[in-house]
């Protein structure tokens, strides 16, 4: 016993990155599983996908407008790129003949690409580093990142608090809210701004490719769970926290990626879910179906 | 009150530049129950996209008691087809109604004991008042209907228009559904009911709306839905219409 918490204490004691880490990780997994409730529910998982993998052109046209990698500029470069790719997914597949999966894939594979060549070829020397971008550094975590990840998130989580009961009613029923004076556009591209400025500050510590389980994987868990919207989020969080908690430990432990090990946590917590969801769960439903069989066999009388 | 609660005028509606409201004109008077009947495709549901705001029309207008349908939108109270909403959503019966009061609580005003009782009171003229903790998926499509009808009760309004309330609902939430109509239009509010059921138009509608692309006919039921109106509507494809208008169905 007391190995084990002395197990848990000493990576605190081997200096301020695993502070560091462990909040930074945390507010980008809590940003990410609370607006990732929503893409959920609206059915835009697979746009948290695109818009994270956006941020990267949107941070390499920054560079080169402006020249600088200042936390603002990165910011400000990835919501424009961020919400120009989300009205070309929307204007493609707002078009009867073009499906609305493929629109997506379209558009941002082919922004994807632009920032990668644009990344090996003009901004060779604007130490961007590929590796870092896409995997991230948890136990790294540079005071720029930090900085990002600590005035977004909250920021962030503010506003979905203030406009709850928009979100809430347009991702429930879009007519409705539109007819009771809800902007649901308004409210659907403030959604994505949202999910790619955290896409954003989460980018260097986590990555662009890991920030979508982020996003994506506890919203799933939690809906097997939760028959509310707001113990949604409150599973989803919950998910977010164990994952990097534990996820941390995992890559202390096997000295490994941190973001890769808090996205392995997150499947296999999705997989208990999955099994053992109290109500949803694969179990529960097999048992329940051997004893209406059972039920149905008994003769009655 | 000669104030039309619903006047549509000269509209025509669009998809892709293919009209499927085309120059329709009509107007409904007050504290009416008026049906809008119509084959599949006719345009019904695309004209209450317009009354309610949700779609703007290519040419012509929208008044709702006499002045422009965008100013009058607290007083209009819309109930949208049961298919729209996602049932697995994390939602209980109770929740969906209070969404009801969000119209007038606002984005962060209080829920207060006025905006509590009014859910309780719509609940339970519905009857739904014990499903109220359940989640919407786990109830029959009776049951949701009533819910959104609920929801609509405590939004409260002047105008309520419902798109095809009936569809997918068992025979007692149906005339739950048509009482709660008819004691609506009793006091004093107008509403507007897209609907399909050619055999129930004579029992349920004091005014109709017939429409195929074109308005066909509007009016008192008992003057316009006859065999000629009903052969222009669904063009040709009806089959028997008796005098006493209890028995006639449209066949494809």
């Amino acid at each position: 016993m007391m190995a084990l918490i002395e197990w848990l204490v000493a990576p605190w004691q081997w200096g301020d990155w695993m502070w560091r880490g462990m909040l930074t990780v945390h507010l980008v997994a809590i940003g990410c599983a609370v607006l990732g409730v929503f893409l959920y529910l609206r059915r835009m998982s697979l746009l948290a996908d695109a818009l994270a993998h956006v941020a990267l052109p949107g941070i390499v046209a920054a560079f080169l407008v402006s020249g600088s990698l200042d936390a603002p500029i990165m910011l400000a470069g990835a919501i424009v790129v961020g919400l120009v790719s989300a009205i070309s997914i929307e204007t493609l597949a707002s078009r009867p003949n073009i499906r609305s999966d493929a629109a997506i894939g379209i558009v941002f594979t082919s922004f994807f690409a632009v920032g990668v060549i644009l990344l090996s070829t003009v901004v060779r020397d604007a130490h961007i580093d590929t590796h870092c971008l896409l995997f991230g550094d948890l136990l790294g975590v540079s005071d720029r990142a930090m900085f990002l990840v600590v005035t977004v998130v909250p920021a962030v989580l503010m506003l979905v608090v203030v406009f709850y009961r928009w979100l809430a009613v347009s991702s429930f029923d879009l007519r409705f809210a539109s007819a009771i004076g809800i902007p649901v556009v308004a409210v659907n591209y403030g959604l994505m701004t949202a999910v790619t400025v955290t896409a954003v500050a989460g980018f260097e510590a986590v990555g662009a490719i890991l920030v979508i389980a982020l996003i994506i994987v506890p919203g799933a868990t939690a809906h097997l769970l939760a028959d509310r919207l707001i113990t949604m989020i409150a599973w989803s969080v919950a998910h977010a926290i164990v994952s990097s908690w534990v996820g941390m430990y995992v890559a202390i432990a096997v000295n490994t990626s941190a973001a890769g090990a808090i996205v392995v946590v997150g499947g296999a917590l999705y997989l208990a879910a999955f099994l053992f969801a109290p109500r949803h769960g694969r179990i529960v439903m097999l048992l329940r179906r051997r004893a209406r069989r059972r039920h149905d066999i008994t003769p009655t009388s | 009150m000669s104030e039309a609660a619903v006047t549509v005028d000269g509209v025509t509606l669009s998809y892709d530049g293919e009209p499927v409201v085309d120059d329709v004109t009509f107007s409904l008077p007050a504290a009416t129950l008026v049906g809008v009947v119509g084959p599949n495709g006719a345009g019904k549901s695309t004209l209450i996209k317009a009354m309610v705001g949700t779609k703007k029309p290519d040419r012509g207008q929208v008044l709702l008691f006499g002045r422009p349908a965008d100013n009058e939108r607290g007083a209009l109270t819309y109930v949208p087809q049961r298919g729209a909403v996602d049932w697995d959503f994390p939602i209980t019966a109770g929740e969906v109604v209070r969404q009801g009061r969000f119209q007038s609580t606002g984005l962060l005003g209080r829920f207060g004991a006025d905006d509590r009782k009014a859910v309780q009171k719509a609940m339970e003229s519905v009857e739904i008042t014990d499903l109220r903790h359940r989640q919407i998926g786990a109830l029959s499509g009776g049951q949701q209907q009533r819910v959104f009808l609920a929801r609509a009760l405590a939004q409260g309004g002047e105008l309520f228009i419902l798109d095809e309330p009936f569809a997918g609902v068992d025979a007692a939430t149906e005339s739950a559904i048509v009482d709660v109509l008819r004691a609506l239009r009793d006091s004093g509010k107008t509403v507007v009911v897209v609907h399909h059921d050619l055999m129930t138009v004579t029992d349920y509608f004091d005014r109709l709306v017939l429409l195929n692309r074109n308005l066909i006919a509007c009016g008192p039921t008992n003057e316009v839905f006859n065999e000629d109106s009903l052969r222009d509507t669904y063009g040709g494809r009806v089959a028997i219409v008796t005098k006493s208008g209890d028995d006639a169905r449209a066949e494809k």
